[in-house]
């Protein structure tokens, strides 16, 4: 009950500056101005990707400045604006290990403070726990006093060498932040857990969708059912009308679409798909993405003579992916682990029902009419998936307007607005401060960390001194009307 | 206590009146259709609480994100981390049982060292060719006797172990020329690192009566090399298959002596591995002072200080479980596992037939027929040896990931 109070107390706080800030800013000037940073961004596409886009966009529409700073991509190099003059920084930075740029610790610092100064920053927003580009951010703009925001987008075990090794850079980046936000509450827990944080400066803020682009079209399932026909040799004298329509009525297309990743619980497909297969006559497999499971996949294909049931498409590109959804009655998620799950909003919200393994975020996402949890096992997963299918229901319109009700990334931009109004208000924090915060990460990594922070103090300061802020152009800003 | 919208940032005071007066309807916001949409969902809340009049009237938080809560959003509930699980799989252990299990370890190390010894003095002339024929003589009857005596159903007869030693005897001369060529520094320097390896490859959970089937190929292979290796420096033929049915003996065959031995009794356990440390460290002190005393010092510290050690950080075990751990899936395909089961078995494509052979005696299901075939196996593997490598890897192809899946298929269908 005390939590609550204090909450609330904080609550108060943020609503009431909140209110003063946007009477007495005038029209010209933008909210916040901000910096979202990630190794991970267009052209590269996944969650992260899409929740910088997305996040990006809705806070431009609300009154804020944004700038993305990400790696280079290929040839794609320096700045680049993209929809509604969202800019995007793409630094000379050479990506090594799955689109994580080369950690350099120090050599992105005098580029990053020509672009914050440039761009007159002052909220730095960074994404991701695999991102080596926002570690070394959040603790640049540390030094240069910046207010200092993270997101974590994804879940760690405790347990194995690279789980370790990231916890305790996760822990070392997030000694010094402002606040943390999480994308559910497991993941909160989580990483409360892993950098040893105090659970009030974790926020929760969930993903979303865009459900205008999501929109359930009923008149697309069941596009193979004529094809279907035909290889089941019917002439058209023997079969009457009658039957004709139950057979189409009852054709039942289960959708997957995910990375073909061990991750994915993809092992759990291979098991399910032959023996719903058997079960079902009627029941049809499309299965969306591309990864080294493929290959298991198109055995178990071969294996079992299932090639006018299991349709494997490849990977599939995000624009394209509602209308392989709109195709499917059911959705089957598998996934072994996942903080939110995009993947099961987007398909419930073009009308599918959802099975999906109980694990990581999954339960908090989908009221439980619209999901059925299964442990991360095949028994159980078949098993829940064979009650989906008997007691399919229609309703794909009505689901859609649910999720629409459930989740916008307004909301999402709102909700972190508010956590930028409550880091924007908190004071400035003198550099012995920081060393106590750092020295406190172990007893040897502890001085390790504070000999890093206080380099980093002194490289700040000899840039101040070797490329003074005053000689730094300040670039326009697009210029956007908000709404 | 005062409570307001936070994702509207409006006064709105709907919240806290449904903390204290339920029954009140809760007025228009200026918040937006969002905060219409929260206080809808409320008052359906509200309306299932009036109609299950079974919960206090406060809104209670709940672990979900798909519906807008009155509560800001780095609310830390009670119910915060109420799924963690910490050290799932603590063990609480006793100290005599932890010194008694880790006679096993002390009990191969000695093993391996005796091993060394045997070839120094055959290698230096010390033990007569007589004395070390007979002892092997002597101790394979002995251990063939305490597996009869222990495991009275178990089928081990002599015609196998004539079979056996009779097709290292035929060997021997092949095995002595086989690594001839390697100079005295490789011969040592690989036979140290692959007897290491055999230490930490083999197969303790069995000799420690924790599973009963015998599976440490690595070891084994290893084990055998070495003994091969070490081979080519002795002067005679018989020497070699002396120095071969030594390393038989001590690395395929006494395992499973003491794996039954262990199961029998206790007292017998320990009184083996102190006959043999004893025997050990006697044998050393013959050779060189400084190794005896080295040698107790690795058995006193395995023996004593490992365990105190291991319940000493035994408080500092936090193994941390939750809803975020990935679930861990065991596929019926069992695909990697047959993939790095080939992986190993190229690497060891020739010695791999070796240990076939030896590991027969061991498994109770075969014939005559399998155990021909085995010699025959051997055989081949032996002239493979002699080839170079490239030779060995022809014969078996390099296979694709792809015909490795479809094998691993056909063997899952032939199993089921």
């Amino acid at each position: 009950m005390n939590d609550n109070i204090n909450n609330n107390i904080e609550l108060n706080n943020v609503n009431s500056n909140s209110n003063t800030d946007i009477t007495s800013s005038n029209g010209t000037e933008r909210k916040y101005r901000i910096a979202m940073i990630s190794d991970f961004f267009y052209p590269n596409m996944g969650g992260v990707e899409e929740h910088l886009y997305q996040l990006s966009q809705c806070l431009i529409k609300r009154g804020n400045k944004v700038i993305i700073i990400t790696h280079n991509y290929g040839n794609r190099f320096g700045v680049r604006y993209v929809t509604n003059g969202l800019k995007v920084y793409y630094i000379p930075q050479a990506p090594f290990y799955n689109q994580s740029s080369f950690p350099t610790l120090y050599f992105t610092f005098p580029l990053f403070r020509q672009i914050l100064l440039r761009e007159r920053i002052d909220i730095v927003h960074c994404h991701q726990a695999f991102s080596t580009l926002a570690h070394e951010s959040i603790l640049h703009a540390r030094t240069m006093g910046y207010n200092t925001c993270f997101t974590d987008h994804s879940l760690f075990g405790f347990a194995d060498a690279s789980s370790i090794h990231m916890n305790k850079l996760l822990k070392f980046s997030l000694s010094d932040i402002s606040h943390v936000i999480c994308v559910s509450n497991t993941s909160k827990e989580n990483t409360v857990l892993r950098a040893q944080l105090d659970p009030h400066l974790v926020s929760v803020i969930p993903n979303a969708v865009d459900t205008t682009q999501f929109t359930p079209d009923p008149s697309k399932r069941d596009p193979n059912k004529s094809t279907i026909l035909k290889s089941l040799d019917f002439t058209s004298t023997s079969i009457n009308t009658l039957t004709y329509q139950s057979l189409n009525n009852h054709i039942v297309t289960i959708v997957i679409m995910s990375r073909l990743v061990y991750r994915k619980g993809i092992d759990l497909i291979i098991d399910i798909i032959p023996n719903i297969c058997k079960k079902f006559p009627n029941a049809h497999f499309v299965i969306g993405g591309d990864g080294p499971k493929r290959v298991s996949l198109e055995e178990m294909r071969e294996k079992h003579q299932l090639h006018d049931r299991v349709e494997l498409l490849g990977s599939v590109k995000h624009s394209n992916v509602r209308n392989v959804l709109v195709r499917g009655d059911v959705f089957l998620n598998s996934s072994l682990t996942e903080a939110f799950c995009i993947a099961i909003v987007e398909a419930a919200s073009c009308g599918l029902y959802v099975v999906s393994t109980k694990v990581g975020g999954v339960p908090e996402v989908l009221p439980p009419h619209m999901i059925s949890l299964a442990q991360p096992k095949s028994e159980d997963l078949e098993e829940k998936l064979t009650n989906a299918i008997l007691q399919l229901k229609h309703t794909p319109l009505e689901t859609h307007e649910e999720v629409k009700s459930m989740y916008d990334w307004n909301d999402v931009a709102k909700r972190t607005e508010a956590v930028y109004e409550v880091i924007s208000k908190a004071p400035k924090v003198p550099f012995i401060e920081r060393l106590r915060r750092f020295v406190g990460c172990g007893l040897w990594a502890g001085k390790l960390n504070c000999m890093v922070v206080a380099l980093d103090n002194l490289l700040w300061r000899w840039l101040e001194w070797y490329m003074p802020r005053e000689d730094i152009d300040e670039a326009f800003d697009y210029p956007y009307q908000a709404e | 206590m005062k409570d307001r919208c936070q994702h509207c940032g409006c006064d709105n005071s709907s919240h806290t009146t449904l903390s204290k007066s339920p029954n009140s309807k809760s007025s228009i916001s200026p918040g937006g259709s969002q905060c219409i949409n929260q206080q809808q969902q409320q008052q359906q809340q509200q309306q299932q609480q009036q109609q299950q009049q079974q919960q206090p009237p406060t809104v209670k938080w709940r672990k979900i994100l798909y519906e807008q809560q009155a509560f800001p959003d780095n609310h830390t509930d009670e119910t915060f981390l109420i799924e963690l699980i910490q050290n799932a799989n603590f063990i609480k252990y006793d100290f005599w049982k932890i010194v008694i299990d880790s006679f096993t370890v002390t009990q191969q190390i000695t093993c391996v060292i005796l091993f060394v010894i045997v070839f120094f003095h055959s290698l230096k002339h010390t033990l007569t060719l007589r004395f070390l024929v007979s002892l092997a003589m002597v101790l394979l009857v002995l251990g063939y006797i305490v597996i009869i005596i222990i495991d009275p159903t178990s089928d081990y007869s002599i015609l196998h172990v004539i079979l056996l030693f009779g097709t290292v005897y035929a060997l021997s001369p092949v095995l002595r020329t086989l690594t001839n060529s390697f100079s005295d520094d490789t011969i040592w320097a690989l036979t140290f690192i692959l007897l290491l390896a055999h230490l930490f490859f083999h197969d303790y959970g069995y000799t420690n009566n924790e599973s009963t089937k015998f599976s440490a190929p690595i070891s084994l292979n290893a084990a055998i090399f070495a003994s091969v290796l070490l081979g080519s420096r002795l002067p005679s033929n018989i020497h070699v298959f002396v120095l071969i049915t030594y390393s038989i003996q001590t690395f395929a065959l006494f395992p499973i002596a003491r794996h039954h031995i262990k199961r029998h009794s206790l007292e017998l356990h320990v009184g083996l591995t102190v006959i043999l440390c004893i025997t050990c460290s006697l044998l050393l002190l013959g050779m060189s002072t400084l190794l005896s005393f080295f040698y107790i010092g690795i058995v006193m510290t395995i023996t004593f200080i490992c365990p105190l050690w291991l319940i000493f950080i035994q408080k500092y075990k936090n193994e941390i479980n939750g809803p975020w751990d990935e679930a861990s899936v065991i596929s019926q395909s069992g695909e990697i596992f047959y993939f790095t089961y080939r992986v190993i078995f190229h690497f060891f494509s020739s010695y791999n037939q070796i240990s076939i052979c030896i590991s027969f005696p061991n498994t109770n299901n075969y014939d005559k027929t399998t155990l021909s075939l085995s010699f025959l196996l051997l055989l081949i593997s032996f002239l493979s040896c002699n080839a170079t490598p490239r030779v060995v890897s022809s014969q078996a192809p390099p296979t694709t990931l792809k015909s490795m899946t479809k094998r691993s298929m056909a063997k899952i269908s032939q199993s089921s």
